[in-house]
């Protein structure tokens, strides 16, 4: 009998939250939910959130769940598409976004695109977009711009008496720049690199530090006349004597100048922005994101495009922001794609220097220019040195068109271990690079 | 109401099958279900996010004839195997023996020797990887102040996987415990006979211990292959399979394979080789056993 009883009651709390439910989903049936995904920094979590409460006051009739995912990104993405609950809109790695989009799991936007005369192709950095299809279709652009550059303690030149590098693109040749670097290098007992008894192992001050992954090579390559793909991103062009040059003279700043720290000796040192600070180091090859910690640091920062090998070149590169082809609401994740991507509505991530507009009438319109410069911040040459730089100079990287770009990328880094060690000669490990990595070449997404 | 009888040993099963009934679900669930799914992955190509296209056996045929990678990745695999396992094995019963005696700050000791296994696996490879830094690294500084030559330790094809078989055996706690306990459960009345017939420290170590704890020895040895056949942290947070791929191990280039190069369904089919191989090491071993364990009870 007491079972009975108690079974009644159990299909009674059953049926009551089921009403409840309903209840629920009717009440918020009226506004459109969106869920948006995004990982970053502390910082970019609080900017972000700010970005989405402007857009649902904004937009009162829009939801958007913000879903921060700090670490494994890629993964729970995966997880939330293939559980058919994908995000609507958000960041997601450029090694996922183009196959993705081919799968079609990532929207194509060109037609929504054709419909808002506010987005187009002019609109933003045109090397920001990541195209597809052969060109023909386009998932959008990075959630902000970013570049390589060359960034430097003013005080150290100012001690060294060294001039600082020229602002203009083109200006600075690759003998000046090593010229540049030996005159800042001194080790302990103040002896700069070539002079009689400078010591190698023990450097006080480095003229240059920069990082073994593409982004901070590439751009010299480039320079030199250079790539490591051809145009089809067919065959690889990774052992041909430009692309060898240019990366055995940025090994030579390591291990025949001694003006720049090995990567063994990188592993234990501090983030750039301290090894700035500290007088370690006297320029960095960093990209634009620095500028964020760079600002913030105790010293007179300056900022200069990348010395020249045979013609200016400055690498822009960036995560894409995206809709996601699940979406139920294609026209309010497209107002959501919009804002999370207008300067405008991030303006506080990019006046601290951590991102850069994408619209192009940021760099073009002074104007629009003073909205996002600040004093304290943006160095008096940053005009110069990155705005005309991109403008004038800008290519993007391959994330935005290789095929299998990952894999590949990570070949050459691996490739090219030994060489960074100071274990082997540029052409030895490209031509064992270029073997590899020939049968990891698919083509492109935009050819 | 009708009223039913139950047997005693009725009620028993029925309860039995009842309280076991977690981990059957659990090992149902959680453990079966996702093996068989990686199964018919294998057989697929898969990203995940498109639809799985069934590709018969091309990803074994990839891995045979197409991948240099995973002949690699086996090979880094099975030389960090064969030197950790034993390495750890040799090391942990060494100090399982000494922590057997009776000394002062016996219990401190333990506790020190045990310690380095409590430490998460992250934490321990962010440890590691100052220690053997080249330039500023604690090891160098102690070779250095010896008199011998430098070592480059994990940033050198030839002495990356040498140097994570020394962190290996740093943290070996869990299988010393487990000797320790053994070598504890060796009747004392042996070793007094064996006094009494005159045998030596070394006799009574080789003809009593030894057998007697030889099952411990394979349940170490047996577990020890599973454990570094599945290594994995040390590359993803320490090397990245580097320098040059000498320490791609098998479940990091799975990893990537998964969830970087968007491949499920070659990676799984890369997980069951590392099941079949596992299984075979440890066939073998088992096969071996009634020639080398000796279990108390048990008449050959």
């Amino acid at each position: 009998m007491l079972a009975k009883k108690w079974s009644k009651f159990g299909i009674l709390v059953i049926v009551a939250t089921l009403c409840l439910g309903l209840v629920g989903t009717v009440a918020s049936a009226a506004k459109v939910k969106l869920k948006y995904t995004y990982w970053g920094s502390p910082l970019e979590k609080k900017a972000q959130e700010d970005m989405l409460k402007d857009f649902m006051k904004a937009y009162p009739h829009i939801e958007v769940q913000p879903i921060y995912i700090p670490s494994d990104y890629v993964t729970k993405v995966t997880a939330m598409v293939a559980a058919n609950d994908p995000p609507d809109v958000g960041q997601l790695a450029e090694a996922q976004a183009l196959p993705w989009a081919e799968e079609g799991a990532v929207l194509d936007i060109t037609p929504l695109m054709e419909k808002d005369p506010e987005v187009s192709y002019e609109s933003r950095l045109p090397m920001t977009w990541y195209l597809y299809d052969g060109g023909k279709k386009t998932l959008g652009t990075n959630l902000a711009a970013e570049v390589m550059a060359l960034w430097y303690n003013k005080d150290l030149f100012d001690q060294a008496d060294v001039a600082y590098p020229p602002a203009k693109a083109g200006e600075w040749t690759w003998d000046e720049f090593v010229e540049t670097a030996i005159a800042l290098t001194k080790d302990r007992n103040g002896l700069h690199p070539g002079e009689a008894g400078f010591d190698p192992n023990n450097i006080e001050t480095y003229g240059v530090a920069f990082g073994t992954w593409f982004a901070p090579i590439l751009p010299f390559v480039w320079s030199n006349g250079g790539d490591w793909f051809n145009d089809e991103g067919t065959e690889t062009l990774i052992n041909q004597p430009e692309s060898v040059e240019a990366m055995q003279k940025l090994n030579d700043l390591i291990y025949k100048y001694h003006v720049a720290p090995t990567p063994t000796q990188m592993q234990t040192f501090p983030a750039f922005n301290i090894l700035l600070q500290t007088k370690k180091v006297a320029m960095v090859v960093d990209g634009q994101w620095a500028l964020l910690d760079l600002a913030q640091s105790r010293f007179t920062l300056g900022v200069a495009p990348l010395p020249t090998l045979k013609e200016p070149v400055c690498l822009e590169l960036g995560a894409p922001n995206v809709i996601f082809a699940g979406t139920k609401h294609p026209q309010e994740a497209w107002l959501l794609y919009k804002w999370s991507t207008s300067a405008s509505s991030v303006m506080p991530l990019i006046k601290a220097g951590l991102w850069m507009p994408l619209q192009t009438e940021y760099y073009t319109n002074p104007e629009k220019m003073n909205e996002w410069l600040t004093e304290g911040v943006h160095p008096p040459e940053y005009k110069e040195a990155i705005i005309d730089y991109v403008l004038e100079n800008g290519r993007r990287a391959p994330a935005y068109y290789m095929r299998n770009w990952e894999e590949i990328d990570r070949a050459i880094g691996q490739g090219f271990s030994n060489f960074w060690l100071g274990k082997e000669d540029a052409q030895t490990a490209a031509n064992r690079v270029a073997e590899t990595i020939t049968p990891l070449l698919q083509g492109r997404y935009d050819r | 109401m009708k009223k039913r009888y139950y047997s005693l040993k009725n009620m028993e099963t029925r309860w039995g099958i009842l309280m076991a009934l977690p981990a059957i679900l659990g090992f149902l669930m959680w453990s079966l279900l996702p093996m068989v799914a990686s199964l018919v992955i294998s057989f697929t190509e898969w990203s995940v996010v498109s639809k799985p296209k069934f590709i018969g056996f091309a990803n074994f045929n990839r891995m045979f004839t197409q991948d240099p990678l995973f002949w690699k990745s086996l090979y880094v695999t099975a030389y960090y195997t064969f030197l950790s396992v034993p390495a750890v094995i040799v090391s942990a019963f060494l100090i399982a023996t000494l922590l057997n005696q009776e000394v002062k700050g016996l219990a401190i000791f333990r506790t020190i020797f045990y310690l380095p296994s409590v430490v998460p696996a992250v934490a321990n490879a962010v440890l590691w990887l100052w220690l053997f830094n080249p330039d500023f690294g604690l090891l160098n500084t102690v070779l250095g102040s010896l008199g011998i030559g430098k070592s480059l330790w994990i940033y050198d094809e030839a002495s990356v996987l040498p140097s994570l078989v020394l962190m290996s055996v740093w943290g070996m706690g869990n299988t010393m415990i487990i000797f320790l306990a053994g070598l504890q459960g060796v009747p004392r009345q042996l070793y007094e006979a064996a006094e009494i017939d005159g045998a030596n420290f070394l006799q009574r170590w080789a003809h009593i211990t030894l057998p007697m704890v030889s099952s411990v020895i394979f349940f170490n040895l047996v577990m020890g292959l599973i454990g570094t056949f599945q290594v994995f942290s040390q590359a993803y947070v320490m090397t990245d399979g580097g320098p040059n791929n000498s320490s791609l191990f098998m479940v990091y280039y799975l990893f990537r394979n998964a969830f970087q190069y968007g491949r499920m369904g070659y990676a799984s089919a890369i997980a069951w080789m590392i099941f079949l191989i596992v299984l075979a090491f440890t066939l073998v071993i088992f096969k071996s056993s009634p020639a080398w364990v000796y279990y108390e009870g048990e008449r050959r």
